[in-house]
This record gives C-alpha cells, sequence and structure tokens, in this order.
C-alpha cells in the first residue's frame, strides 16, 4: 500500500461510516481529506479527541481500512473519557484530526511460520488487522488465535473470524470468557498457562503477537517463556500503555574508583575495597575458598598481569609468592589485574 | 556379640561429634547397617515417570537384596524381590528394561507383572503354582517418588508423605520425564556420602560450580543470613507467599527435611550463570524464580525441586567402602531435549559437584582408617549432621537393647 507517505503533520480526517460492533464497540471508518492513507495492518493512528477540558491524543490500532480508508474499532469506556467521547460524538459526517499511521507492531515482525495471535478485549483490533493481512497474502499461513473477554456478548469479530476460518485452513481460534453463561463452549475464565496451553500446545514454539490490557500482556509474556518461547518472539503492543514491569534494580554498588580484574579470561571489575575475592563472588565468579584471612592456601590464584596489594597470612610457601600466585582473600587491586585460577 | 559390638561403640559415641572408626569402616557393622536400617526403613527406589507404560522395570540391590520395581497391567507401581521361586535366579537382570512378563533366564518360569506364577514347565501335575508367586516388596508412591520398604512390617510414611507434598505437589512431578540420569560408585561408606551431602561447610573450598548459584545456608535464621541474605530472602519469602507456596521448614524432626531456599540474587536454576536450565517451566509455573525446595529423607535421598527440573539423588550402599550414587534429572514431560533445554548446560553443575563431592567422601573414608582417628566436633552449620548420627544411633541402639532401652536411657 504504498499510497500517501506519513509525515508528521496531521491528518484530517472526515467520519465517513459508524457501525456497531458488540454492545460497547463501534467501528469508525475514516476517510483523510487529502488522499488515501497508507498504513501497515498492526499500525496505530494518534487522534486528537477534543474533549471539552482540552484535547486528549489517543492511540487506536487501525483495525482496517480498504481504498485508503481507515477504520478504528473503539471500546467506550468510562464516562468523561476519550473513547465515551468519540462513541458519543463521532458520527457519519463529522471531522477529526489525528498523527499519521505509526508503529512497529507488524507483520514485518514476522520470522516464523508458526503464528499466535492473542489478544484480551479491544486488543483484538491490531490483531485482525494482521489477520486480514494474512487472508491475502498468505492464507495458508499456521496461526493460533486465542480471544479473551469479559463475556460472550463483548467478543469481537465473531463472525469475521468465521468467514476468515472458511479461506484460512490453518488458522486455529479459541475464544475465553471470563463470564460465560449457559450455552458457551469456548474456553471458560481468564487467562492462564494452562488454558492457553491446552488451547495452543505448541506456544512455546510461535511467534506470538499480544495486545490487550498491561496485566494481560505481562501474563501471556510469562506463559510464552514458561512454555520455553524466546523473549525474542513476543511481541506486544504497547504504545498505549505503561512500559513493562521494569526488571528488579539490582542494588547500585558504591562505584569508587576502580579496576579492571579479569578471572580466567572473563572480564569483571575491582573496586579500591575489596579484595579479589570478594569482587569475584560478587559478580558470580567462584574462587574456592576457606579461611578467608590468608591462612589456608585455598583461594590461591596466578597473577598474570597487574599490580597488587598483597598481605598472604603464612597461606603462600615462599616459592609459590615467587612463581607469581597471590591469595585471592588477602589481595587487592593496583592497576587493572588479570588472574587465573590455580 | 554384634549387639555388644555395636552397643560398646554406641557407647563411646559423643553426641555433637563424627562417629566412632568402625561405624564408617567396619565390614560387620556395614551388614548390620544393611540389616537394621536399610532392611527395615524405606529406600527410595525411583521415579515413577521412570517406569511410564505398563511392564516397565528398574531393578536395584538394597544390600544383598536383589529387587524390581515395575508398572503393573492397571498402572500402578509394584515391586517384588527379585529372586526366582524355583531355585533362586536373579530374574530381571538389566538396570531397567521392559518385560511383558517377568520371566527366569533359568527354566523359564513366567511370572505375571503382578508377581504370580503363571507357568513353571515340566513341573508335575498337582504343582501349586499360587504358592509360588515372587515376594511382594511394600511401595509407596510420595509426588512421584517410589519408596520400597523390606520389611514384613512396614514404619509408616504418613507424616513425611503430609511433610513434603505441600511442597512437592506444586511442582507437577507426575508430569515430567528423565532428561538424565547418572550413577557413580564412591569410594567410600554410605554415611560418609549422606553426611557430605548435609552440611555446605565444605562447599565454599570445593564446589565453584555449585556456588554460582546455591545459597550456603540452610535455615532462614541463619547467621548468615542476617549478614547477607537478609533483602534477598525476604523477598523470595513474600513471592512464595503470593504464589502460595510454602516455604518454612517442615517438622521433619531426624527423619527428614523439606525446606524452600533462594537461589543468590539473579540466580534462578542450577546453572553455571544462573539462568534457567530448561526454559519450559514445570507445572503451570510461570515464575521462574521459585529458588527450590531441598528435601532429605533418611536413609538414602536428597532432592531438589525447582521452576524448572528436579533432581533426585539416590544413594545404596554396595560395601563398608563402596557406595553408589544415582542422580536424575526431570524436565517437563512435553520439554524438547535440544530446544528447550541443552543437556550440558542442565548437568554439567551438578555432575561436577558429584565429583567433588565423591573425592571428599573418599578422602574422608581414607582418613577414618587412620589409627590417629577420633570423632570431631561438628561446626554449628553442621547442624543436619547432629540430626542424622542422633537417628542413626536411635536406629542402632533399638536392634542392640531395643527401643525400650532406648526410651529407659532418655
Ligand atoms: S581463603 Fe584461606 S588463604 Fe584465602
Ligand atoms: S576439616 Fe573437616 S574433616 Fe578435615
Ligand atoms: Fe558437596
Amino acid at each position: 500500500m504504498d499510497m500517501q507517505a506519513p509525515s508528521a503533520a496531521l491528518l484530517s480526517l472526515s467520519c465517513i461510516a459508524v457501525r456497531d460492533e458488540t454492545p460497547t464497540v463501534k467501528t469508525f471508518r475514516l476517510r483523510a481529506d487529502g488522499g488515501p492513507v497508507g498504513f501497515t495492518p498492526g499500525q496505530a493512528l494518534v487522534v486528537k479527541v477534543p474533549l471539552p477540558g482540552g484535547p486528549a491524543w489517543r492511540s487506536f490500532t487501525i483495525s482496517g481500512g480498504t481504498g485508503g480508508d481507515l477504520e478504528l474499532t473503539i471500546k467506550a469506556q468510562a464516562p468523561g473519557g476519550a473513547t465515551r467521547w468519540l462513541h458519543e460524538n463521532l458520527r457519519e459526517g463529522s471531522g477529526i484530526e489525528a498523527r499519521p499511521p505509526r508503529g512497529a507492531f507488524t507483520l514485518g515482525l514476522r520470522d516464523n511460520d508458526r503464528l499466535a495471535f492473542v489478544s484480551g478485549g479491544s486488543g483484538a483490533t491490531p490483531m485482525m488487522a494482521m489477520l486480514r493481512q494474512l487472508a491475502d497474502t498468505d492464507p495458508e499461513a499456521d496461526l493460533a488465535w486465542f480471544h479473551a473477554a469479559r463475556d460472550p456478548a463483548e467478543v469481537l469479530f465473531a463472525r469475521e473470524l468465521a468467514e476468515l476460518q472458511a479461506r484460512m485452513p490453518n488458522l486455529a481460534v479459541a475464544i475465553s470468557v471470563s463470564r460465560p453463561g449457559p450455552g458457551w463452549f469456548g474456553y471458560r475464565g481468564r487467562v492462564s498457562r494452562g488454558r492457553l496451553a491446552s488451547a495452543i500446545p505448541d506456544l512455546g514454539r510461535r511467534q506470538v503477537f499480544c495486545c490487550g490490557p498491561q496485566g494481560f500482556m505481562q501474563e501471556v509474556r510469562l506463559i510464552h517463556a514458561a512454555e520455553g518461547g524466546a523473549r525474542a518472539q513476543f511481541h506486544t503492543e504497547s504504545f498505549g500503555g505503561v512500559a513493562p514491569a521494569a526488571a528488579p534494580i539490582a542494588e547500585a554498588a558504591p562505584e569508587g574508583p576502580g579496576f579492571g580484574l579479569t578471572v580466567n579470561g572473563r572480564a569483571i571489575g575491582i573496586r579500591a575495597d575489596e579484595t579479589l575475592l570478594q569482587a569475584s563472588l560478587r559478580q558470580g565468579v567462584v574462587i574456592p575458598c576457606g579461611c578467608g584471612e590468608g591462612m589456608c592456601g585455598t583461594c590461591m590464584v596466578q597473577l598474570v598481569s597487574g599490580r597488587v596489594d598483597s598481605r598472604p597470612n603464612g597461606g603462600l610457601t615462599p616459592e609459590e609468592a615467587a612463581e607469581g600466585y597471590v591469595l585471592a582473600c588477602s589481595t587487592r587491586a593496583a592497576s587493572d589485574v588479570e588472574i587465573r585460577l590455580a | 556379640m554384634l549387639k555388644e559390638r555395636i552397643a560398646g561403640l554406641l557407647a563411646q559415641r559423643r553426641p555433637g561429634h563424627s562417629l566412632p572408626r568402625d561405624f564408617y569402616v567396619d565390614d560387620e557393622i556395614f551388614r548390620a547397617d544393611m540389616q537394621v536400617v536399610f532392611e527395615t526403613d524405606w529406600i527410595f527406589a525411583c521415579n515413577v515417570v521412570e517406569i511410564p507404560r505398563p511392564g516397565d522395570y528398574l531393578t536395584l540391590k538394597v544390600g544383598d537384596n536383589p529387587v524390581v520395581v515395575l508398572r503393573n497391567r492397571d498402572g500402578e507401581i509394584a515391586a517384588f524381590h527379585n529372586s526366582c521361586r524355583h531355585r533362586g535366579s536373579l530374574i530381571c537382570q538389566k538396570e531397567r528394561g521392559r518385560a511383558n512378563r517377568l520371566v527366569c533366564p533359568y527354566h523359564q518360569w513366567v511370572y505375571e507383572l503382578d508377581g504370580s506364577l503363571i507357568n513353571a514347565r515340566q513341573m508335575p501335575e498337582g504343582f501349586d503354582k499360587a504358592a509360588h508367586g515372587l515376594a511382594p516388596i511394600h511401595v509407596e508412591v510420595i509426588c512421584g517418588m517410589v519408596y520400597i520398604c523390606l520389611a514384613d512390617e512396614p514404619p509408616s510414611l504418613a507424616r513425611f508423605r503430609a511433610g513434603v507434598t505441600p511442597y512437592i505437589a506444586p511442582h507437577m512431578p507426575d508430569r515430567t520425564k528423565v532428561a538424565f540420569t547418572s550413577t557413580i560408585v564412591e569410594e567410600a561408606n554410605w554415611k560418609l556420602v549422606i553426611e557430605n551431602n548435609r552440611e555446605c561447610y565444605h562447599c565454599a573450598g570445593n564446589h565453584p560450580e555449585l556456588l554460582v548459584t546455591l545459597v550456603e545456608f540452610a535455615l532462614p535464621d541463619d547467621p548468615l543470613v542476617k549478614a547477607q541474605f537478609q533483602g534477598l530472602m525476604d523477598r523470595s519469602a513474600a513471592r512464595w507467599d503470593g504464589l502460595g507456596l510454602p516455604h518454612k521448614p517442615a517438622e521433619g524432626g531426624n527423619e527428614f527435611r523439606c525446606i524452600r531456599l533462594p537461589f543468590n540474587e539473579d540466580c534462578l536454576s542450577f546453572t553455571m550463570d544462573g539462568k534457567p536450565a530448561c526454559n519450559k517451566l514445570l507445572a503451570d509455573f510461570t515464575e521462574p524464580d521459585l529458588g527450590s525446595v531441598r528435601m532429605f529423607r533418611v536413609p538414602n535421598n536428597w532432592n531438589h525441586f525447582l521452576s524448572d527440573h528436579i533432581l533426585h539423588f539416590r544413594v545404596l550402599p554396595l560395601s563398608a567402602n563402596r557406595t553408589e550414587v544415582r542422580t536424575t534429572w526431570l524436565v517437563h514431560e512435553d520439554a524438547v531435549e535440544g530446544v528447550d533445554y541443552d543437556l550440558q548446560r542442565l548437568t554439567e553443575v551438578w555432575l561436577a559437584t558429584n565429583d567433588e563431592d565423591r573425592v571428599l567422601a573418599e578422602n574422608n573414608h581414607r582418613g577414618i582408617l587412620s589409627r590417629a582417628y577420633r570423632p570431631g566436633p561438628y561446626a554449628p552449620s553442621e547442624f543436619m549432621l547432629n540430626n542424622f548420627s542422633e537417628w542413626y544411633a536411635g536406629k542402632m541402639g533399638d536392634f542392640t537393647g531395643g527401643p525400650q532401652a532406648r526410651i529407659a536411657a532418655e
């Protein structure tokens, strides 16, 4: 789709149609006043929502588009918010502004024959955009679709999935709802490893595209990893949300002036206030040791290069000292130092 | 005579000290150990997943007693004395295998997997096959671990079962498979092998591979924890509480021990870099940082249950100065070698550690042969050796004087 190249300038869009997907979800069809807009399925539009209290910028995945039109499928959230405003005010004939399509959550990332599209709630929209693209470009694609919704009425794209299944023989669809009613034959309950693995037994071998609430994406990421999936095979649409929980910050070492320390070819550091033994243990390089006081000789290492302050406490023979051995527990660095385990 | 001799040695024993020399090196005492400990107590034999299909069997020797553990046609685990009821030949000869029936290789008597004799060719009319079934051995399965007992009246395993199940069951050992097994023979008495395992006083000087990940303390209120590990311990405990995984030490007395302890900071598994050994986690876990459940039970096994694999160690005495140690690595049943795990990476830490421990136990044994050997004092970090030697002395005391004598002495 090499139509109008995205630019930083604002697009002005007219709404040309609105249709109901579920009681709380509508799809808005938008047309750019400046002519067809190109996008890659999975990308999002950042819409300027003119709330009474001032404009709010909100990202919405483009759920589809044909002939240069763009579709946004939006679930109405709390009163007073941007989504509710759009539901109440954006109708056929009205206009709105947005930044051009952006985002890297697209099939351009695909490098695995087996895919899984896992979505929670309105996170299904970028998935559907990519699914339509696959249906056109690679209808034989091996794809597992898993969607979690609150109740059956909120399941998105059910009819379209059924239609696409007719064209895509390797599309497997599983839906889980957390508040099922009688007559619901899909999965029941929130996303869990057991449920996801029974719906997609080879999840860990698949490249996963995941979109949904932050907690949902975090959970699915853990499940994919627990099933043996490589981190690089897991992609989330994270433009709108908070960054994924950061890894626990390692206690910052009080960085005094230090030197380089190389142990058996492995480069680590050493602070001025610690011994060779402390520095290596602290960094996961284990030198066998005993007394810790320079008396037993267990921690003897060969000094390969560098200047040290070595204070053996009877734990080295004069011959060993002459041959360049030092006791890691009672030696400090006075320059960059390289040692080898004896 | 033997009883008097053992009673005399027990009288010399100083609590808090290693045992008198003959307990470690003497042949007669060794035979008594086999009779008093190994033929009366529950012995860890294997895991159910090692014999997954009906007819799969595994053999072992408890002292002089050859045993076959198998899965019968109902899918249950059963064990028999591996000795033919004709003239006594060994029946199953391989360490493990698969059999539709157990057929004695000598004169081809045929036993069903439930031990009953179903064919004995050339035996005369009226021969009572029903009276010549294989001698059964008691079996209990606890969280996938098969324990056997050769005694007629086995002691109760109820406290052990109740104590360890909450720690182990969440790791779902039934949904694992064997990734690797190693068997080594150590030229050391079995009690030295166990004692070596019961303390980590020796770790700093001897286990560079293990100490990348293993914390050296054994109890959450160890003074070492206070000094270095309090934050790690607190964060780990909070995480496990949130997941409903028990971690505080179980009440096992001298019989068993079970506790969940963290690995070193940022370490998840027994590997050379602390990262997982198997990417596919056990059970329904999504949290890789579960430390390890360390379990031990007298007289012959210890284990580690991690988020990504399970380790079982089985100790079987061969003679006063030889002991077999078999290690089994279990991973998720659907984990694929070369994809989810690499065998070398999975096994290298404990293969190295086992070998280091072998050398330590062998040197221990050799040194005890010295006429200058005197029982020496345990360090506080060797408190588990106290539990072990108290338990052992209790067993031997029961044998020499009967439990009455022990109670009276206390
Ligand atoms: S540890 Fe004893 S001399 Fe270094
Ligand atoms: S230091 Fe413990 S046995 Fe030698
Ligand atoms: Fe050890």
